[in-house]
């Protein structure tokens, strides 16, 4: 299976070894990932400033990806909403279409929407599916306390993105549970990471996160698991900053989805880039059984 | 205590006008919202139903210039899930956001984030220091954006001056 991947803009400058692993765990399981060239940031910011300067920007970026002739893996949730919205926008409007294809011929570009744009997760459940999964996920992880955080933009607005129930999700605990560790529940489980608030008011961004890792805490989780670059930032790089900030001691390491479903698959400590990530991850490698 | 020259009677038309915000009037004002959002938690003077109720009620002012007020909604869509009314408060958040854009009235972090996509493309510049880390990995370089084609579409959509200011 073959898929475009757009990577966005996060993954490149902090969360390279969330696509290091999330291409290990694809390729093993039979997915194929080709870069597309010259992609910008996915938009979702400009959305705040203009929608229809967003429209406009997001359906570059599918033109290009659409040049490739492939179906748009993505591995961002903002992302994926982005990119899914103004997909769905542009295939039911025709009037929205004349208007962006109008600005995008300047740039030699047309959107003709003949792709589909998907989330990786969704892949693996769909595509590659849970029988195949298991076959190569071993059940390594068991007696793990696992939190999955889910990001807000797999889940809300469902209406958009079907991924998921909203309320109730259980794609990437089931997934989280193939390792054989237990995804455990906790207060807010669905709750946004805070990110999005940094750069309006810092004490309240830093002020959910805090209040997510405490909860997590509670259930005496060994680990996060999150599958978004921003939410991974904010739990994992951040970390320090919040324990500071708050006169906290945490602690808690935080693993994309991809490196723990990479370390049940066999692959090893730096393959998966878990040297990168900020918190030691070193007592995950621990709980593993064989 | 609300006096009439605070309220500004085409403010909720202008808002109305606005497909993705059209709903606003339906709003009952049932707060079934507010326990959902992340924000209010922390800040309980923000929530999705008194900014719904303030643009209902046509207060221009409380709202679209308030810079520390109406940014700080994470646009996590919390209150548009669970609305009974199928609103879509997150929604109508982002029309008021688009309006104070027009208006330039941005804070200051989301402004220099503004400024750097003007600028390269990007929320997070990526450059020789991440690109280094990359083929540590074995991944590839991450592809240069022509910067003139995203600029160009900022500039047909009138937004370039909004986001590329420095002031």
């Amino acid at each position: 299976m073959d898929f475009s991947l757009f990577l966005g803009c996060a993954i490149p400058f902090q969360e390279s070894n969330y696509e290091l692993s999330a291409r290990k765990v694809m390729g093993e399981l039979g997915v194929n990932l080709e870069n597309i060239p010259g992609a910008a940031c996915c938009g979702h910011e400009i959305e705040q400033v203009d929608r229809d300067a967003y429209m406009v920007w997001a359906a570059r970026n599918l033109c290009i990806a659409e040049e490739m002739d492939l179906d748009i893996a993505v591995l961002c949730p903002s992302c994926f909403l982005t990119l899914k919205t103004v997909d769905q926008t542009l295939k039911n409007d025709p009037k929205k279409k004349v208007y962006v294809n109008d600005i995008l011929k300047d740039i030699g570009m047309e959107f003709k929407g003949t792709k589909e744009v998907r989330y990786w997760v969704q892949i693996l459940l769909d595509d590659v599916g849970m029988d195949r999964m298991r076959e190569l996920i071993s059940p390594d992880f068991k007696g793990a306390r696992l939190a999955v955080h889910y990001g807000c933009h797999i889940l809300r607005p469902s209406k958009v993105l079907n991924f998921d129930d909203p309320i109730r999700p259980r794609n990437i605990d089931d997934l989280v549970e193939l390792t054989g560790g237990t995804s455990v529940d906790y207060v807010d489980k669905t709750m946004c990471c805070g990110m999005p608030t940094l750069t309006s008011d810092m004490k309240v961004g830093l002020g959910i996160a805090r209040s997510k890792l405490d909860n997590v805490r509670k259930v005496n989780a060994d680990a996060m698991v999150t599958s978004c670059p921003i939410c991974h930032m904010m739990f994992d790089s951040n970390q320090p900053w919040i324990e500071k900030t708050f006169d906290e001691k945490y602690g808690i390491p935080v693993l994309h989805l991809s490196q723990l479903l990479g370390l049940a698959m066999g692959f090893d400590y730096k393959e998966l880039g878990l040297d990168r990530n900020t918190v030691d991850t070193k007592s995950i490698i621990k709980l593993k059984k064989s | 205590m609300i006096d009439d020259d605070m309220i500004d009677s085409g403010f909720r038309m202008d808002v109305r006008n606005i497909a993705e915000s059209a709903k606003l009037m339906a709003c009952q004002q049932c707060g079934k919202c507010t326990p959902f959002c992340p924000i209010t938690r922390l800040n309980s003077d923000f929530s999705p139903r008194k900014l719904i109720r303030m643009t209902q009620l046509g207060l221009h002012k409380r709202v679209v210039p308030n810079k520390k007020y109406l940014w700080l909604c994470a646009n996590c869509y919390a209150c548009s899930e669970i609305c009974s009314q199928q609103i879509d408060p997150t929604e109508i958040i982002v029309s008021l956001k688009n309006m104070a854009a027009r208006i330039k009235k941005i804070p200051v972090g989301k402004k220099s984030m503004y400024g750097q996509i003007a600028k390269t493309g990007l929320v997070f510049e990526v450059g020789e220091e991440q690109n280094a880390i990359r083929e540590e990995m074995g991944l590839d370089p991450f592809s240069e954006v022509d910067v003139s084609q995203t600029e160009h579409i900022l500039k047909a959509t009138g937004v370039y001056d909004i986001m590329a200011r420095r002031k």
